[in-house]
């Protein structure tokens, strides 16, 4: 994978997936990550299909995530759209990335494949069950997702650019 | 025919149905022609259960955002107020004939179609052997009977006997067309298309589900197409792309039938499929986690229902209108459970607020409630915010039968014995009046509930300003008559909501949910049961004997229900368990009482002849609703009397609930 396309790829999962607020603003807003993610499947030399297919959804989604970063809103019908998307856009997005290292890295390859379908079962259950009001489940969840999205940032960050050169 | 109902259920098959096609669009080329057309099962789904029926519920239900049940309830109280349910019976009644104008226009052809068929000629010879050979050739079933038709292109008519129609006089079609049919017939496809034409029936005034089903009717031939090329050679999409191409071009596509596997052969529709086929092996393989998850979160959506927000927002009003728009939303909020009824009623005579009073208000009052409502607002007496600015709402208005007489500086209030089943209940309201006066002063309500599509509230009895010692209304009763004693006892449930004072210092944190607060958005939701309710059971002795007992040490001992009197806890252990000024109280008296049991020790002058003299009484608090005494219950109590040591009676009574 190339330097570039990765570089974007690295720093677009840490302002998806952390948070850090200062009292109501979001310094690392999630649609920073979004875009960062644009960047970096435009950056390839040779985009495959389905990079060119997802570009759309990577910049809706970040339209939206920006959006709630200046407004406050919920809408249940705009909030199954986006999570449908994320879930989606992440999935095929990294999917790609593995394609993309399965030669030269293959372990990382199969620790990035587990990774990310862990994450998306995570989103999914976390869309369906985090709106019920029960303390122990919702707390479940919360650590649950933690540790999936920790896991998820590792198997990103320790991927090796083209030619194993590292950054 | 009750048309809202028709128009609630349309518009929730409407609004599922535009959400799945919706997420569709997005992913048009990212999702294969399975996945388009097997996600139309959420919708079939929602066209099969009703939209009152709570499947489940699901927060992020797409009905959750959409209120349609609300509408549907405006809509029709507004008919009525406007005096339209005339209209609205001739709307069912339209909407009846419609269903059977359509669904005998369908049989028709269908029975038509039937019976041309069956005087069709039959296929010859070589054409059955070209179709045989087409089915052994890709594995597939062929069909015993073909008939030849006057039809543009060959289709599958019928479920049970499927027949193969080919067009009369024309050149034998293509072995990709022979074989979309044979997969038609494979799949049950023709099923389908009676589904779509039911559907269309019970929605034909609905033109969004006969755009809806034309889009399933056309994701059906989408999924038969691909089903096509993955049968057939490899790199024959362009090929079959432009056999579609060319039949829609020379019009030679059928008329959509009843029972028939032709769905969806009009030109516009070519494009969806041409585009469907090029996109064939172009989504990615190992998509099948990601096309679940997608798959249970629009299952979730549209299948559930959405959590109940339990609360109404109290909006100002200005106008006539608003007024009458804000009374409408009441009118329709629906109290789940008669706790919540009540807590409306309490709110509603506390605050003399006419929207809380309309939320539990019986229907057929509503509309003179409303005349009550404006009267007032022309008198000048009724805020913004819809709240009664007199003190005397009788006096001021002659109106006795909405609110309490006398609810002024209402402190505190405890509900008694609320009995329900399931239509019907009653309960008893103490509400104690000010504070700080000498003597107590309270009033008290006789409550009527009953259900509705909610649980609603009248006031049928009220006593007025009353002053001194309350007795608390008994659910059982009962008495005994032993030796020179009698003995009474009585037992009632009594209830509080939290923010009617009396409890509201003394409930600790662990009494579980406050049942009245905010939910995560912030919004006021209503409670759905007491904060706490108690049972209760309290007992008198009257002495009826001649001989004076001042001096004797009169002890009476009562367990109650079975507990055995070694099960009571001694005078220290109990003065233990209570806190230090309740021990002092213990060893003051010489009583005690806890759950299952009561003992009182005096002397015997306490006790006059012919007075009754309380002994005590105790019960169990609890959060969850129906521990309670309630009708069908009985209090059996064992009773032990000792003078100066001596036991002088031991005897049983039992106090049940009056029969009416």
């Amino acid at each position: 994978m190339e330097r570039k396309s990765l570089t974007y790829l690295k720093i677009g999962i840490l302002f998806l997936f952390m948070n850090f607020n200062l009292g109501k603003i979001n310094l690392m807003p999630d649609f920073v990550g979004m875009l960062f993610w644009f960047a970096s499947a435009a950056s390839h030399d040779v985009p495959t299909e389905t990079e060119k297919r997802l570009k759309p959804f990577l910049l809706l989604l970040a339209a939206d995530f920006a959006l709630h970063w200046v407004f406050s809103f919920k809408n249940p019908l705009e909030s199954l759209l986006v999570s449908v998307m994320s879930v989606y856009t992440i999935y095929m997005f990294l999917g790609e990335v593995i394609k993309r290292i399965r030669e030269e890295q293959p372990e990382r390859a199969l620790h990035l494949n587990f990774a990310r379908t862990v994450t998306v079962l995570a989103l999914t259950a976390n869309f369906l069950l985090s709106a019920y009001d029960n303390s122990t489940l919702n707390g479940v969840i919360v650590i649950s997702f933690l540790l999936v999205l920790v896991f998820l940032m590792v198997q990103v960050c320790l991927i090796r650019p083209k030619c194993g050169e590292k950054l | 025919m009750d048309i809202w109902k028709v128009l609630e259920y349309t518009l929730a098959v409407t609004t599922v149905g535009m959400m799945i096609w919706l997420v569709k669009l997005f992913f048009h080329d990212k999702l294969d022609a399975r996945w388009h057309y097997f996600i139309w099962l959420v919708l079939l789904v929602r066209l099969v259960i009703p939209v009152d029926f709570a499947l489940i519920h699901t927060p992020v239900s797409v009905l959750q955002g959409i209120p349609l049940s609300r509408w549907i309830d405006l809509g029709r109280l507004a008919a009525g107020r406007k005096g339209y349910q005339e209209a609205a019976g001739l709307l069912g009644k339209i909407y009846l004939w419609g269903v059977a104008l359509l669904g005998g226009y369908y049989f028709a052809t269908w029975l038509v179609l039937k019976l041309c068929l069956k005087n069709a000629p039959r296929a010859d010879e070589s054409t059955r052997g070209y179709v045989n050979g087409i089915a052994e050739k890709y594995g597939l079933k062929t069909c015993s009977d073909i008939r030849s038709y006057h039809c543009n292109a060959p289709f599958i008519c019928g479920l049970v006997r499927p027949v193969l129609v080919l067009p009369q006089g024309r050149a034998m079609p293509e072995e990709a067309v022979i074989v979309h049919e044979l997969l038609h017939r494979k799949w049950k496809d023709v099923s389908v298309n009676v589904a779509i034409r039911i559907v269309r029936v019970v929605n034909w005034f609905n033109p969004a589900v006969w755009f809806l089903t034309g889009v399933v009717q056309n994701d059906s031939e989408a999924l038969c197409d691909q089903r096509v090329l993955e049968y057939c050679r490899e790199g024959m999409q362009k090929d079959y792309g432009d056999m579609l191409l060319a039949m829609a071009e020379k019009g030679a596509g059928n008329p959509v039938r009843t029972g028939t596997s032709n769905m969806a052969n009009s030109y516009r529709n070519m494009r969806t499929r041409i585009r469907r086929i090029c996109d064939f092996r172009k989504v990615p393989p190992g998509i099948g986690v990601v096309a679940a998850c997608i798959t249970l979160m629009l299952t979730a959506a549209g299948v559930g229902t959405g959590v109940a927000h339990r609360g109404f927002e109290l909006r100002e009003f200005r106008t006539d209108a608003e007024l009458q728009k804000n009374l409408w939303e009441a009118e329709i909020y629906r109290a789940d459970t008669p706790e919540e009824a009540l807590w409306l009623f309490l709110q509603a005579a506390a605050e003399h607020n006419v929207f809380y009073r309309a939320a539990v208000l019986p229907q057929r009052e509503t509309a003179a409630f409303e005349a009550f409502a404006e009267d007032c607002r022309n008198k000048g007496i009724l805020d913004g915010k819809g709240g009664i600015t007199v003190d005397s709402i009788a006096a001021s208005t002659g109106q006795k039968d909405y609110f309490p007489q006398e609810t002024t500086g209402i402190w505190q209030c405890r509900i008694y014995n609320l009995q329900y089943d399931g239509n019907q209940g009653t309960a008893t309201v103490y509400a104690e009046l000010g504070n700080g006066h000498e003597e107590a002063q309270y009033t008290e309500w006789k409550l009527e509930l009953e259900r509705e599509e909610g649980w609603k509230v009248r006031l049928v009895g009220d006593t007025g300003r009353r002053t001194g010692e309350y007795r608390e209304p008994p659910m059982l009763q009962g008495s005994l008559r032993t030796g020179d004693f009698l003995l009474e006892a009585w037992a009632y449930n009594e209830a509080y909501f939290s923010g009617f004072g009396g409890m509201q210092q003394r409930l600790p944190d662990t009494w579980g949910n406050m049942p009245y607060g905010q939910d995560a958005l912030g919004k006021d939701y209503f409670p759905d049961h007491f904060t706490v309710e108690y049972r209760v059971a309290e007992y008198d002795i009257t002495y009826l004997g001649e001989e004076s007992l001042e001096g004797c040490t009169v002890r009476v001992e009562i367990t109650e229900n079975g507990k055995e009197a070694a099960e009571m806890p001694t005078p220290e252990e109990a003065a233990a368990e209570a806190s230090a000024e309740a021990a002092g109280e213990v060893y003051d008296t010489g009583s005690f009482s806890g759950d299952g049991y009561c003992v009182a020790e005096f002397d015997g002058k306490e006790l006059i002849p012919g007075e009754p003299r309380g002994i005590g009484g105790g019960g169990s608090g609890f959060v969850q609703p129906g521990q309670g005494w309630n009708t069908d219950t009985e209090l059996r109590v064992h009773v032990r009397i000792y003078v100066d040591g001596r036991l002088v009676v031991e005897d049983e009574a039992v106090a049940v609930a009056e029969r009416r």
